[in-house]
């Protein structure tokens, strides 16, 4: 099967205007959200800790509905140090996520949750690529989305583990939801792996809604409706757990209108 | 009111286009609890789903009567809103929905939108005190994670708010340690009502040392057997299944 291309050049894209990022250094932890909501336009994000710090960045993609978005995102991890990614692709007609990560140290480690939420007619492309270079260095990247309308969505993930890379240890997976008959999704999980001497897994799951889940809520007296609603929002949800900032995240679940009334 | 609370006439059900039950008849007046026990296989589990209106099991003929309606073509939600509860054997777990807006969901479907939301926290509070649940379950994704304990728990607590008139209550007892059976069962047990009814589906006697069944019901090849008094879960939980089957 081949891979969906939606810019095969950044023709009748606007470049970006500078590069933006930020780089958590020396001990630190830094929280980082930027939204993408100029459309039409090709974005470049730097983004990276060193030093024994921590990283936690959110990207969210919420381009208007008619235009396009080309987001290029790099991830640098040096020695000790982690960057935890949080994507969501939201608005714009075709959008594609462009994402390299670098372990490039010792106990660096590189965490990925992405969230495709698509509908209408939209075309999304996620292509992640965690790449392990030196020894002690793990990933873990998770990707979901939901396909509604006539959407055509596409995950494509590498592991790309190098020759000298020992005790690698890097995961991803990629849970899809279809939840109409006219809309498509694509997984493509792959590996690439120059070393005996790592662990690694990789899965790709696509379904319709669970019927004994849709079951259960009924015999709560919950319509099918609602209940069809309720568990859509539910894996949506399950995407953003790993933002630690809550106001970010609940800033984020609103905007997707997938925010739950806190419990107090 | 004349009619009795819940009857089942004549039950028979297919699932996936296989014959489970035969011709099931049950009538439970207001304020009785009637036990069913039989052996693993038998269609216990098929009567509670089919009870309840799960879309897979197939009512090939007779009825099912709640409070003088017949309800066997309602859906489900439509039966829960008529106050028909089933706590499930195995509850599916809801990543991402977390208890409390489940709980509201449901009480709102169920109860309407007479109850005030502080009202609602209020209760639910109180509930889990007395189930012994910290409130910290609440923000918790529904039975994600949870232990065969909280599971039932969390069952239990359901069944206490939404106040079914009917509950069927699928082996309940089962995955539960003796501390949690007590708590569970103490709650069920202060459950029962002169207007309510209970079908309590168990493999043992255990369960109703707690919740003393009217009649206790033997179900065998998708139907019942044989029907009695309490003694009768003695008399099974002594000498087993053959007797009866044989008989």
């Amino acid at each position: 099967m081949k891979e969906l291309i939606l810019f095969k050049t950044t023709e009748g894209l606007q470049p970006s205007d500078a590069t933006i990022g930020t780089i958590a250094r020396a001990g630190e932890s830094c929280d980082w959200f930027h939204e993408v909501s100029r459309g039409n336009s090709v974005s470049e994000i730097d983004i990276g800790a060193e030093g024994g710090a921590t990283l936690n960045a959110v990207v969210f993609q919420n381009v208007p509905a008619g235009e396009n978005a080309l987001i290029r995102i790099r991830v640098g991890v040096k020695a000790d140090s982690t960057v935890r990614l949080t994507v969501v692709q939201n608005g714009a007609s075709k959008a594609e996520i462009e994402i390299l990560s670098d372990s490039s140290a010792a106990n660096a480690r590189f965490e990925l949750r992405a969230l495709q939420n698509a509908k209408e007619r939209q075309n999304f492309v996620i292509r992640a690529n965690s790449v392990h270079s030196v020894p002690h260095t793990s990933s873990d990247m998770q990707v979901w989305c939901a396909a509604r309308g006539e959407s055509r969505s596409v995950f494509s993930g590498l592991i790309d583990i190098r020759e000298g890379a020992r005790q690698t240890e890097a995961f991803q997976k990629n849970r899809n939801l279809i939840l109409s008959d006219r809309a498509t999704v694509d997984s493509f999980p792959k590996l690439l792996i120059a070393n005996d001497d790592v662990k690694c897994a990789h899965g790709s799951s696509t379904s319709t809604l669970d019927p004994e889940q849709t079951a259960y809520l009924r015999s709560r007296g919950i319509s099918r409706s609602e209940a069809e609603e309720m568990l859509v929002r539910g894996f949506l949800r399950q995407a953003l757990d790993g933002i630690r900032d809550t106001r970010c995240r609940n800033g984020l679940l609103q905007s997707l209108s997938i925010l739950e009334e806190e419990w107090s | 009111m004349s009619h009795p609370l819940f009857r089942i006439e004549n039950l028979e059900v297919a699932v996936e286009g296989k014959k489970v039950l035969n011709g099931v008849n049950l009538t439970v007046n207001r304020g009785e609890v009637h036990a069913i026990m039989g052996r693993n296989g038998t269609g216990k589990t098929t009567l509670a789903y089919t009870l309840m209106g799960h879309p897979k099991y197939e009512v090939l003929a007779g009825r099912i009567i709640l409070d003088g309606e017949d309800i066997t073509a309602l859906s489900p939600e439509e039966r829960a809103q008529k106050r028909l509860f089933l706590a499930f054997q195995y509850p599916v777990a809801i990543p991402g929905v977390s208890v409390a807006s489940f709980l509201r969901a449901s009480i709102k479907a169920v109860r309407g939108a007479e109850v005030p939301p502080a009202q609602v926290r209020a209760r639910i509070k109180e509930e889990l005190k007395r189930l012994d649940v910290p409130e910290s379950f609440m923000t918790r994704s529904l039975n994600e994670g949870f232990s065969g304990g909280e599971k039932k728990r969390l069952e239990t607590l359901q069944l206490r708010l939404l106040e079914p008139k009917m509950a069927v209550l699928d082996e309940t007892d089962s995955g539960l340690d003796i501390d949690a059976l007590r708590v569970v069962s103490e709650n069920l047990q202060t459950f029962r009502g002169p207007e309510r009814g209970m079908l309590v589906i168990t493999h043992y006697q255990r369960m109703l040392n707690y919740i003393k069944p009217d009649v206790v019901h033997v179900f065998g090849s998708g139907r019942i057997l044989e029907s009695g008094g309490a003694d009768l879960a003695l008399k099974l939980e002594e000498k087993g299944y053959d007797w009866v089957e044989g008989a």
